[in-house]
């Protein structure tokens, strides 16, 4: 399977809770991304993250800021993905 | 999907099991709350449970097992009910953050020593070391029965002979050994052992608890009611009451007797252990020899009956273990673990702190084709 390595928005979260609130927020709001294991090179460890394009930025971090979510980064991150 | 994540829980139960907590659901009522219908049934349930418990880790005394939520639970009871201000206690670098939070936070809090053993280069514990630390005045061992990131081995009754040669007390966490490796508290001399019962033992979360040997005073961690006593102003000291205040998550141990049923009906622990081991070995054969690939731990040739848990950890050059894992996921269906599962000083150990581990974990139900999916899918991440 063709893989490309490409620029993400990564969005970390302190607790397992929020990272499903956003993911519960971003569904019911037609936000983009979906649920990754959090990234090494943003922490050491384990955890969930939101991925989504870099150009999600402004309207995910509105939208997470509204809702309420609780967010401990925004990061950009070089990612593979599978080409469709 | 394609589950490769039995070693954080065994998604896939047996039916029994799902059946069992179903007729639970509508039928039990309060396990010593009383002596209705209910109330006796979910008794019963709970006592069986405690008897198939007691059986599988050889406990001589099945009143001396009590359950908990979890290993983590029942880690933190045995822990804090065994070890007092300004004891010393060992442990090892192969222990999870169920074993090392509760004693950070004693030595934190109550100037608790804590050592640790280290491990060589495929993760086994340093024996020596933990020999050099056991000296007298210590309190207690806590080690694991098996890593959970490399699968490898403890050799608990070595442990257990150097701890009670210093007049230290040993306590096993078995959340990744129990249901899988022999364990026998009484031929082995272990003092307490923790396991969860959402694992191996196939049974749901929030299922667990702690064996005891006839002996050991736990002092209760958790004190509340207990449907005995209640006139009293301290938690009562029989057992295993004195260690089950609260409710018990009856219907969840309905589930945990059903589950310990299946392995005894199914050849035991060593058959369970036989066949999750068979199939990690096939992964691990594999891809051992794949270009870029790494495996960690210590793979020893195949021996009678089982010698690991099902757990393969490895790494492919020039990727994150996130990365990794959900590149499997999105592109084969294949769910494993990255990253550190918990064990910070084993990561530290193996050099694996920033890119993590992929740990692939199998169960009863994992299939040889189930696996050559999961060998062809590293073979092609592995491939760049």
């Amino acid at each position: 399977m063709p893989r490309v390595r490409r620029p993400a928005l990564v969005v970390t979260f302190p607790t397992t809770a929020a990272a499903m609130s956003c993911e519960e927020l971003c569904g019911k709001r037609g936000l983009p991304g979906r649920m990754i294991p959090v990234p090494g090179e943003i922490s050491a460890g384990c955890g969930l993250a939101w991925k989504a394009a870099p150009e999600d930025r402004d309207a995910l971090e509105a939208g997470l800021a509204a809702g309420g979510v609780p967010v401990e980064g925004f990061h950009v991150v070089e990612m593979l993905e599978f080409v469709k | 999907m394609i589950y490769l994540d039995n070693a954080a829980t065994t998604m896939r139960k047996p039916q029994q099991v799902i059946d069992a907590v179903v007729a639970a659901m509508g039928s039990l009522g309060n396990a010593g709350r009383g002596a209705g219908a209910g109330a006796m049934g979910a008794a019963r349930v709970v006592h069986e449970c405690r008897e198939r418990m007691a059986t599988l880790l050889g406990c001589t005394r099945a009143d001396h097992v009590a359950f908990a939520p979890n290993s983590t639970a029942a880690l933190n009871c045995a822990i804090n009910g065994l070890v007092g201000e300004g004891d010393r206690v060992v442990t090892t670098v192969l222990e999870h953050n169920s074993v090392l939070r509760p004693l950070n936070r004693l030595a934190a809090e109550r100037g608790v020593r804590v050592e640790h053993a280290g491990c060589d280069a495929l993760g086994r514990l340093d024996m020596e070391e933990l020999a050099r630390l056991v000296a007298p005045g210590t309190r207690a061992v806590v080690v694991t029965g098996a890593s959970n990131v490399t699968g490898n081995v403890v050799d608990v009754a070595a442990v257990v002979a150097l701890a009670h040669a210093a007049g230290a007390l040993c306590i096993v966490d078995a959340s990744q050994s129990a249901g899988l490796l022999a364990i026998d508290m009484a031929a082995q001399g272990i003092d307490v052992v923790c396991f969860t019962g959402h694992k191996a033992l196939m049974g749901p979360q929030g299922t667990g608890g702690l064996a005891v040997a006839e002996g050991v005073d736990v002092r209760p961690w958790c004190v509340g009611g207990t449907g005995v006593h209640s006139f009293d102003a301290m938690q009562p000291e029989g057992w295993p009451t004195r260690l089950e205040a609260g409710t018990l998550n009856g219907h969840g141990l309905a589930g945990l007797n059903a589950g310990l049923a299946f392995i005894e009906e199914n050849g035991g622990a060593a058959a369970m252990g036989a066949h999750e081991e068979a199939m990690a070995r096939r992964l691990y054969e594999g891809v051992r020899d794949v270009p870029g690939v790494t495996v960690y731990g210590d793979w020893p040739e195949v021996a009678p009956g089982s010698t690991r848990p099902g757990i393969v950890a490895l790494n492919i050059e020039g990727l994150a273990s996130a990365e990794v894992s959900d590149l499997l996921m999105q592109g084969w269906g294949i769910a494993t673990r990255p990253g550190a599962h918990c064990a910070p000083l084993m990561h530290k150990a193996l050099g694996t702190v920033e890119q993590g581990v992929v740990r692939f974990s199998t169960s009863w139900f994992t299939t040889a084709d189930e696996i050559d999916a999961a060998v062809g899918a590293v073979r092609e991440l592995a491939a760049g």
